[in-house]
């Protein structure tokens, strides 16, 4: 009998939203309580800030240059490299429920297998595995899926359907009648992408992939090997919540998020002295990101607007604890905790209200990409709790995966397992992580490539319709942890830049050829 | 909101072999993946996917000699829609096969247009094939 594993996501939550990070919107004692036991990592980056590049990264363990998903709406093949290939190979039961997003939703077709299970009423279909066999989609066999609510085919929206039909009308209208991301905003404020939601507590998705989670394991024996990726789709816009449960956390009574300036001038000077993309969406003048909302403006967010978004946030935040806890509960019933490795962390972060921003978009700065990580080994391993301070990344889950099962690292995956202290990530020369972007879509290119290493995260903004390749952004983290100050063109760390840009060249990984194409916006 | 999206691919066939299997809208569905049948009747097109669902189709320009066919959506979602698909012969014996598809909301154009990709490949497979 191995270690089994429960590997938690969240999807676009800030590493600021955790207790054990210095969080103080939302109470969650139970991750809190896994960080206290585990290894808690302070610079977790993702290697990209949007969904489907970055679940790709976690479950190839490659760079979005290397795996090919360079934006959201590009599919991963499903014969690319899968650590959960290896996992099934290796005597486990695989199961992932909740939010996957390797295909798209958008898909009035039916091509793409994560939108035909529901359907058919089935949990995984045979497909081509990398090594030219044939096996369960991305080695899951057994996948029960849900989104932010009940808009795409996936096995939440029809059990919602054919048990609640009521509540479908509840959530968020995330697409408006251009088939664009909806800019409507209500709650008390009328802030975008709020909705007060009737639908029951028990009802909500939160819920249902804690609920789906220990009903599969309650399915596995007591000598069973088990990897379990539970996948919640929340705290990710829209923000429409249970309403029962708004009583928790009250918008008036929020302090607006640090990184939010609250004076105009101030914030767009910042805005300003960054790349012009920047300030163009703030304007208004170009949107990047298909998930923000196209006829929405930045520059018209009001204070109490963020502050019922963050307080949203933040109750989505604490049930998505609670629901943690339930499930812990049960394994620690069925005896097995001793032997249970547990990982948490999210796909991305929010821009959560920094520089005026909301959602996400070619900004790499602290609130995308800055993660909660905590991985909580299994306690029959005797690791000893730690901090850990040196930068890391989702391409590390992979081979971090590996190792606990035993599975020789392999030579597709990019990344390293994750240290277990900074000594080790010292001793193994764990120093830097990278960052990409690349939206092409409708006249708008972005292309941006990121380093983050000895406490400076440096940016190059790379031709397209907003750059013409000379512009960047540079930080020093430990002076400037919001980075309010630009150093990209500072004569006195143009060394600096340099070294960062050389490093960042020659660790890039080769884009994929022939590059995937994007066949659908989300 | 208007929009497009254009896809091509280069095939190793001449053109006029390339025209011969895409000039006839009624032989849609022989390379498309998604589809089942495409009678025409008229200047109207039905296309039948795969999981049963029938749509019109109203096709505008059959153009020998450009090598073009261009087509419009009867779909109640689209305010306006023109997809053009042209086949044009290299110096070298290829065909360059592109697809171009404009839709008002512009979302569309990325699903339609996404679709007919898998066309152009599927196009470039027998074509290659027969070769």
């Amino acid at each position: 009998m191995g270690r089994k594993i429960l590997l938690i996501t969240t999807d676009q939550q800030r590493y600021d939203t955790l207790g054990c990070n210095g969080g103080i919107y939302s109470r969650t004692p139970v991750v809190d309580g896994l960080a206290a036991q585990g290894i808690r990592y302070e610079r977790a980056h993702p290697q990209s800030v949007v969904c489907m590049p970055s679940r790709s990264t976690m479950i190839t363990g490659q760079h979005p240059s290397t795996h090919g998903v360079w934006m959201n709406g590009v599919p991963l093949p499903t014969d690319s490299p899968s650590i959960v290939e290896e996992v099934h190979r290796a005597g486990y039961a695989t199961a992932l429920i909740g939010k996957a997003h390797f295909e798209p939703y958008m898909d009035p077709f039916g091509v793409f297998a994560e939108n035909r299970l529901a359907a058919a009423e089935v949990f995984t279909e045979q497909a081509a595995w990398h090594d030219g066999s044939r096996g369960p989609l991305y080695g899951f066999d057994h996948m029960e899926l849900a989104t932010h609510g009940p808009a795409a085919p996936l096995h939440y929206s029809r059990w919602l359907l054919l048990n609640h039909p009521e509540a479908l009308a509840g959530f968020f209208p995330v697409l408006d009648g251009d088939f664009e991301v909806s800019a409507e905003g209500g709650g008390e404020t009328g802030a975008v992408q709020v909705k007060d939601n009737p639908i029951g507590r028990e009802n909500y998705h939160t819920d249902w992939v804690a609920d789906r989670t220990i009903d599969w394991l309650e399915g596995r024996s007591q000598d069973e090997d088990w990897f379990c990726w539970m996948s919640f789709p929340d705290p990710h816009h829209p923000w429409d919540p249970p309403e029962s449960e708004n009583h928790r956390v009250s918008w008036r009574d929020i302090d607006l998020p640090e990184g939010y300036i609250a004076s105009a001038a101030e914030r767009e000077a910042v805005l300003s002295a960054k790349p012009r993309h920047w300030m163009d969406w703030y304007t208004g003048r170009i949107v990047s990101n298909f998930e923000a909302p196209l006829k929405w403006v930045p520059a018209t967010l009001e204070p109490d607007q963020l502050a019922e978004i963050t307080a949203k946030n933040a109750i989505e935040v604490e049930l998505i604890d609670e629901a943690i806890g339930r499930v812990l509960a049960m394994i620690a019933a069925k005896g097995w905790d001793d032997d249970v490795d547990i990982i948490f962390t999210t796909d991305h972060g929010e821009l959560g209200g920094d520089f005026g921003l909301l959602f996400k978009g070619p900004y790499h700065t602290a609130g995308l990409m800055r993660l909660p990580l905590i991985w909580r080994p299994a306690p029959s391993a005797n690791v000893d709790p730690a901090t850990v301070t040196a930068p890391v990344g989702l391409v590390d889950l992979a081979p971090t995966i590996g190792q606990i099962i035993g599975i020789e690292h392999r030579d597709w995956m990019e990344g390293s397992a994750l240290p277990v202290d900074d000594d080790d990530a010292a001793a193994r020369g764990i120093e830097r992580t990278l960052t990409e972007w690349d939206s092409e879509l409708f006249g708008v290119a972005v292309h941006l490539r990121t380093i983050t290493r000895d406490g400076f995260t440096l940016t190059m903004c790379l031709p397209g319709t907003s750059h013409d390749g000379t512009e960047g952004e540079l930080y020093d983290l430990a002076d400037d942890p919001l980075e309010r100050v630009n150093l990209w063109n500072d004569a006195s760390r143009r060394s600096l830049r340099d070294e960062l840009i050389d490093d960042l060249r020659r660790h890039q990984p080769q884009a994929r050829e022939p590059r995937l194409e994007c066949v659908a916006p989300v | 909101m208007y929009g497009g999206v254009r896809y091509h691919i280069e095939i190793d066939a001449p053109v006029e072999a390339v025209w011969e299997r895409i000039g006839d809208p009624s032989r849609l569905h022989e390379w498309f993946p998604d589809f089942s049948a495409s009678p025409v009747e008229g200047t109207t097109r039905t296309i039948v996917s795969n999981s049963g669902v029938s749509i019109d189709e109203q096709i505008l320009i059959v153009d020998p000699i450009l090598r073009r066919i261009q087509y419009t959506l009867n779909l109640p979602i689209l305010s306006q829609h023109h997809g053009t698909l042209d086949a044009i012969g290299l110096e070298d014996g290829r065909t360059l096969l592109m697809y171009t598809t404009d839709t008002e909301p512009r979302i569309m154009s990325l699903v339609i247009g996404s679709a007919t990709s898998r066309g152009l490949a599927e196009i470039k497979r027998q074509m290659e094939e027969s070769n």
